[in-house]
């Protein structure tokens, strides 16, 4: 019995020890020759999730790069931005999308359910600290370990390909035609949603918040501008109805961090996908807007929500 | 809880370890609990069943044993009849009930009558065939008096719910199993590496063969309407592959489990791919189900038609199949499913076939192209027989049979290389392996130490790549 469980052990070793210096060794390669590069004249970028990732047409702002992808949580985009920030010092404003959406519990599932660690462990595992780590395996253990071979064979495939150009991995602006927003406000439960929401807002996605606050952190410690925004969203979405508890975390967690607030902007329901998302119509109209306030020297303005409710007003008119 | 999962990794480590460190006796209840634990992580619920028929088939065969040669021997007929409706009727209840119920009324409709007998929410316990056929054996062996009766309930208890051939078996026999629990089990390093050995080759076979090929059947039975003659052919043959490495892939792992507890439980599969007939192929495939069927239905069958000749051995093997298919589960596609494997047997019997000797294939290196062509041709027949058992409805099958004749214009079928090669070095892996018991079980054996742990390594690290979500084992439905 002795020898066998020598011998098993041995074994064991050998193989976990194999693929783990296998894998070691290709993330190190693979972080060595990664590229994060934005366009060379990208001096603003904006980082999120699907809002900001439909709302930003970078083609009609100046000096402007749409970073957001869709069901981005913060963790994923603090990995990200570490690596991008680490190979683009060109930028300086980093505007961060933050509304009522983010707050949300159902994002945890964006961050360690089993079918987004499929998609996004194997991109992100060779950037991941321990700590990223730590809190995917001790919220999805045997998601986490499904995904380690899936890891493994992807970046091997990258590395005998020399694909390690991770820009069309950074996320973009999303041009999106549709828009159901009619439909939503026939069939849906909104009044009920908005009160699901408004007495459950004590129950948010603390993960998300929390690496909010890291990435807010790092920003700052890469001396970069950061600014939260919250971009429009519809009237009648049903995650307002978190505002509350969303003003108290803006007012606590991030306190002394600039903030802008678009949600007021006026579109028509036609300039919305859903009640949360602008569609291509939607997009192009706030970036235009969007454009000529920067133009106009928002950054620099000392009242900018208050530079922003004006130049609203004027739109409505 | 799946044989390739984590949880079962820890849950072994675990139960070996305290396993082998405790007496003879304390290793029967300590193997006891954790078969119970082992089917209670799937539903507990149905441990109170598991339980209920281990207990009453023990006293009834105990009963049996003593009302034999008394005054009271029509109570040991009482006895044996009681146990068969228990085991069968909680069987034909938790498994058939609603497929006779809906049967029933599509019957009656047919013929213009409004039946409106209802269905039941029944969720199926997991296992029940194999558990039941194992209770019926050993009722049908007590009553023949092939088999004596246990008194150790702990012995018998273990018999019935041994964990690693409870939801899937191999279906052991009473008078092998039990002297092995009655006995001082003893832990050999070569029996030990076996046994590891070939939970290696049966984890080969189901994460990086049959799951792979899960992939694709599923998407061809699915969507089969959207594709050609030609790629649902290719269709059929992966899913017999799929199944044949999920099944047997299953079976090796519960052998080389039971191996690593010291015991030897029933070899379930012998390289059936390489049968030159049908009767050959059931000889080699899910083998203690097949031996189980000949022992108390085929024989007793064939023994009360003997008088009609070639006719009777037919009307049994029909009937034999027919009740194989639906041991299998309670729809129509596996009722045709065993017959039609029966009337594959029938030129066998009419052509005195079935019981020819035939020279034994294992002696070559290559088969002669006689044994080739009869290879491929039983390969092709399982595999057509086979959508049926896939096919979630008789129409679909019917459907996927009726467009697999559409193989004009040609058109190029929609599988992967990388699967067909898969797929083509797993059956050359099983070709080389066929004297063995399982295919790897001696390769490498007198090779370096260095070149057989390279061997084993490059298999360890080929199953950790292809691991995926642990997919359910498909005779686990059963």
């Amino acid at each position: 019995m002795k020898r066998f469980l020598i011998q098993s052990f041995i074994f064991l070793s050998i193989a976990v020890g194999l693929i783990a210096i296998v894998t070691v060794v290709m993330d190190a390669y693979i972080v060595r020759k990664a590229s994060f590069k934005c366009r060379a004249d990208a001096k603003y970028v904006v980082l999120g999730n699907s809002h900001p990732e439909q709302a930003y047409n970078d083609s009609l702002l100046d000096h402007f790069q749409n970073l957001a992808q869709a069901a981005e949580t913060y963790l994923y985009t603090f990995i990200k931005a570490k690596e991008i920030f680490e190979q683009n010092k060109q930028i300086e404003t980093v505007f961060i999308e933050f509304s009522n959406t983010d707050l949300l519990p159902e994002w945890n599932k964006w961050i360690w359910g089993s079918a987004v660690l499929s998609w996004r462990y194997p991109i992100y595992s060779p950037f991941m600290g321990m700590e990223e780590n730590k809190v995917l395996l001790l919220n999805n253990f045997s998601g986490v370990n499904n995904c380690l071979p899936l890891s493994l064979k992807d970046n091997a495939i990258r590395v005998v390909h020399h694909d390690l150009d991770y820009s069309n991995e950074m996320g973009g602006f999303v041009y999106n035609t549709r828009e159901k927003v009619d439909s939503f406000l026939e069939h849906d439960n909104l009044k009920e949603n908005f009160e699901r929401v408004r007495k459950n807002q004590d129950h948010i996605s603390s993960y998300n918040v929390v690496y909010l606050t890291k990435l807010v952190q790092y920003l700052k410690e890469k001396h970069k501008r950061v600014i939260l925004i919250r971009s429009p969203l519809h009237r009648s979405y049903p995650g307002l109805g978190n505002e509350a508890e969303y003003e108290k975390i803006l007012h606590t967690a991030f306190v002394g961090v600039e903030y802008l607030d678009f949600n007021a902007f006026p579109l028509a329901n036609a300039d919305y996908v859903d009640l949360e998302h602008l569609n291509f119509r939607g997009a192009r109209k706030f970036s235009l807007w969007f454009n000529q306030l920067l133009k106009e020297g928002l950054l620099d303005k000392e009242n900018k929500q208050q530079f922003i409710e004006e130049r609203i007003k004027e739109v409505r008119m | 809880m799946l044989f390739n999962s984590l949880n079962f990794l820890v849950f072994f480590t675990l139960l070996f370890a305290i396993y082998w460190s405790v007496r003879k006796h304390l290793q029967n209840l300590l193997l006891l609990t954790a078969s119970y634990v082992f089917y209670g992580f799937a539903d507990w619920r149905f441990l109170f069943l598991l339980i209920g028929i281990s207990a009453a088939v023990f006293f009834l065969a105990i009963g049996m044993e003593k009302a034999e040669g008394t005054a009271r021997a029509s109570l040991k007929k009482l006895f044996f009849s009681l146990g068969l409706t228990l085991s069968i009727g909680s069987l034909a209840f938790f498994k058939y009930f609603n497929f006779f119920t809906a049967s029933f009324n599509d019957l009656l409709r047919g013929v213009g009558i409004h039946s409106q007998l209802e269905t039941l929410h029944i969720i199926v316990p997991l296992g029940i065939s194999f558990f039941t056929f194992r209770v019926l054996s050993y009722l049908f062996d007590v009553n023949n008096g092939k088999t004596r009766p246990t008194r150790d309930w702990v012995v018998f208890f273990n018999y019935v719910s041994f964990f690693p051939s409870l939801l899937a078996g191999p279906i052991d026999r009473a008078k092998l199993f039990i002297p092995q629990l009655e006995k001082q089990r003893s832990f050999t390093y070569s029996e030990g590496v076996n046994g590891l050995r070939q939970i290696l080759y049966g984890l080969f076979k189901k994460m990086v063969i049959a799951d792979r090929c899960a992939e694709f059947a599923n998407t061809i039975f699915t969507n089969y309407t959207n594709y050609h003659g030609i790629t649902l052919i290719l269709g059929a043959i992966i899913f017999t592959i799929q199944i044949y490495a999920d099944f047997s892939g299953y079976s090796d792992m519960a052998l080389g489990i039971a191996r690593l507890l010291g015991f030897h439980i029933t070899k379930n599969f012998d390289f059936p791919f390489f049968s030159e007939n049908i009767a050959e192929f059931w000889r080699k495939w899910n083998i203690s189900l097949t031996s189980w069927l000949t022992d108390y239905l085929f024989t007793p069958l064939s023994i009360s038609f003997r008088n009609w000749g070639k006719t009777g051995l037919v009307l049994a093997i029909l009937i034999t199949f027919t009740i194989c298919g639906v041991w299998h589960g309670a729809s129509w596609t596996y009722v045709l499913f065993g017959f039609v494997h029966g009337c594959y047997y029938i030129p066998l019997i009419l052509t005195g076939a079935m019981t020819k000797k035939k020279k034994k294939i294992q002696d070559r290196a290559l088969p002669s192209f006689s044994q080739f062509f009869n290879m491929i041709l039983t390969f092709i027949l399982v595999s057509l027989a086979f959508i049926l058992f896939r096919s979630d409805t008789v129409s679909d099958a019917a459907g996927y049979y009726k467009r697999i004749l559409h193989l004009w214009p040609v058109a190029r079928p929609e599988i992967s290389v990388s699967l067909l090669l898969l797929a083509g070095i797993f059956l050359l892996l099983e070709w080389i392996g066929r004297n063995s018991e399982y295919a790897i079980e001696k390769t490498g054996l007198n090779w370096s130490k260095t070149g057989r742990w390279a061997f084993y390594l490059a298999i360890f690290i080929v199953i950790f790549l292809y691991q995926g979500k642990p997919l359910a084992f498909i005779y686990f439905q059963f």
